[in-house]
């Protein structure tokens, strides 16, 4: 059985299509930003208040009550500039897992470029990091840290490797969960595990050696780790980026792959 | 620029299968607790939505497509504008497109009616710049007037249509496919739409039309095909295609089929064997 299917558009060439893509894009993300925070009056407060909240939590009760102060300096700073992109890792993820799901009528009953999903649920998790880095680089400062010229480098290429693990991520297991809907659950345990693998609340060194390769599994332990580097000693291509690239590029290409192969049958599977 | 093409549409033998057990998600439940069941599943049973349906849609046609919910209708339009890929055959389409599908596709509950319909403009494919400058007009042709600032999800479903419509003829497409939902809208909006139609159909685009309402495609449409198990069983003009259809109906149960040859008894026209072979497929499953 052979099944073609051929289309004749007079209209759209592929660079045209290509930014009537992105205009699509950036006008769903535009409207989920505004939706999502209009009416809360202190909408902005809300996207700095979770990574906040937790850092004091975490601050009083590891670094003042079990005093891990002692063995790491500046653990203030230790937990928030890795707190930060961890937010904008989990949410992502979580948000772009069951985003075919969430949107099975909009896939079955209207045409456009799929991809545009997850990218969208990716791309409003990046706007909320982007506009709360500056409180981030407050706290650096006040924490007597001195700004450093590598931060003019690093914040950017640090932001678009996680933005690309993030499309990889994101849209390999958005496109798994239409097929296999116990994924949603599933991330959600998952990315409580990593939360406590990532390192974000203690240092690398104080882990065990016996533990170290479960830890050496975690996709985002590198990346959390080169954004501390970043921040705390203003080291950028250190040990920590090269997992994370290889981390990336991984994701990346499995995530388009899965996306290629399967999108054809999304709409028996909605 | 509209195509050169004499057909709008062409399918080919076109046939659609549905697995029914691909249809519901694997869950690790059912690998654990019943790991027998996943052959099974796997292999699954076969649903034919469409069977050999071949079909050419000529460009400037209004064509109308009737039958009984169920009837592959909407799995045919699906497959016309690329939602749903065949399992075989060929489906050709030769122009731009837009689809009128559900009543609220693509819109977000919590934005404005102005916003989305901008966003809808972008999701039938035109540019930032094209949308803008048809905004104005689509507003004013929905007639939605102050209500365009408010969420959507304040609106009637009569007011989804009426926004969704002017998106969709607004864009301009070659091919206009609308899938039971113009019903919704009031009189007024529908005279409002059929005019509109008229004037597209003039600029040659062609109109695909699911619909129950009879009259309507009476009036409108110039060829109508009747679906029934997924199969065309039925193509032509289409006052004979809706009278052998509205004949069939009323014949299709023993009870109707009674009241139908009183009725023709009482006129003192009573063809006995034309209502014996009249019955329709619809009645064998």
């Amino acid at each position: 059985m052979a099944a073609t299917v051929t289309r004749t558009s007079s209209a759209p060439d592929l660079l045209r299509s290509l930014s009537t893509t992105w205009d699509l894009l950036l006008a769903i993300t535009l409207r989920d930003i505004r939706v999502r925070y209009q009416g809360t009056f202190l909408s902005f407060i809300w996207w700095i208040a979770r990574p906040l909240t937790l850092g004091t939590v975490l601050y009083i009760a590891l670094g003042r009550v079990l005093d891990l102060r002692a063995d790491v300096p500046n653990y203030s700073i230790f937990l928030l500039s890795a707190l930060f992109p961890w937010f904008w890792f989990s949410g992502s993820v979580s948000q772009a897992t069951g985003i075919f799901v969430g949107n099975s009528g909009l896939l079955k009953k209207v045409r456009f470029p799929k991809l545009i999903l997850p990218l969208s649920a990716v791309l409003f998790n990046t706007s909320q990091f982007l506009l709360t880095l500056p409180i981030l680089i407050g706290f650096v400062l006040v924490a007597g840290i001195d700004p450093e010229l590598m931060w003019l480098a690093g914040i950017p290429a640090l932001m678009a490797l996680q933005l690309l693990l993030l499309i990889g991520l994101g849209t390999l297991l958005a496109t798994l969960n239409v097929f296999f809907r116990d994924l949603g659950p599933m991330v959600d345990v998952a990315l409580l595990l990593l939360f406590y693998l990532s390192a974000i609340i203690f240092p690398l060194d104080l882990v065990p050696d016996e533990f170290r390769p479960i830890m050496a599994l975690n996709p985002v332990a590198p990346l959390i780790d080169a954004w501390r580097n970043l921040f705390l000693y203003g080291e950028f291509l250190d040990g920590a980026i090269w997992p994370a690239l290889a981390i990336t590029a991984a994701s990346l290409a499995l995530g388009l792959f899965a996306f290629n192969k399967l999108e054809r049958h999304f709409a028996d599977a909605l | 620029m509209p195509s050169k093409e004499r057909y709008a549409i062409r399918l080919k033998g076109v046939s659609k299968r549905y697995l029914l057990s691909r249809t519901t998600p694997l869950h690790i439940r059912d690998m654990l607790m019943k790991p027998w069941t996943i052959r099974s599943r796997l292999a699954g049973e076969a649903f034919w939505a469409l069977q050999d349906v071949s079909l050419d849609v000529r460009r400037g046609q209004i064509l109308g497509i009737i039958g009984k919910n169920g009837s592959g209708k909407s799995t045919l339009v699906r497959t016309m504008v690329g939602l749903s890929p065949p399992t075989s055959g060929t489906v050709s389409v030769h122009g731009t497109y837009a689809a009128l599908l559900d009543l609220g596709a693509g819109f977000h509950p919590d934005a404005t009616g102005r916003e989305n319909a901008y966003i809808n403009a972008l999701f039938m494919g035109l540019t930032k710049k094209r949308a803008r400058e048809l905004m104005p007009e689509i507003l004013e042709f929905s007639g939605l007037g102050k209500f365009v600032d408010q969420p959507m999800r304040t609106y009637s479903s009569g007011m989804y249509v009426r926004l969704g419509f002017s998106v969709a003829v607004h864009v301009k497409p070659e091919i206009l496919v609308i899938d039971e939902i113009l019903a919704v809208g009031d009189a007024d909006f529908q005279q409002k739409c059929f005019d509109h139609f008229a004037e597209l159909k003039q600029q040659s685009a062609t109109i695909i039309l699911v619909t129950h309402s009879m009259s309507t495609l009476r009036e409108f449409a110039d060829r109508v095909i009747h679906m029934e198990h997924g199969r065309v069983v039925n193509d032509g003009d289409p006052n004979a295609v809706i009278d052998k259809y509205m004949m069939n109906r009323l014949t299709a149960s023993p009870a109707a089929r009674k009241v139908f040859r009183r009725s023709l008894e009482a006129q003192g026209l009573l063809p006995e064997e034309a209502v014996e072979e009249s019955t329709p497929g619809g009645v064998e499953r």
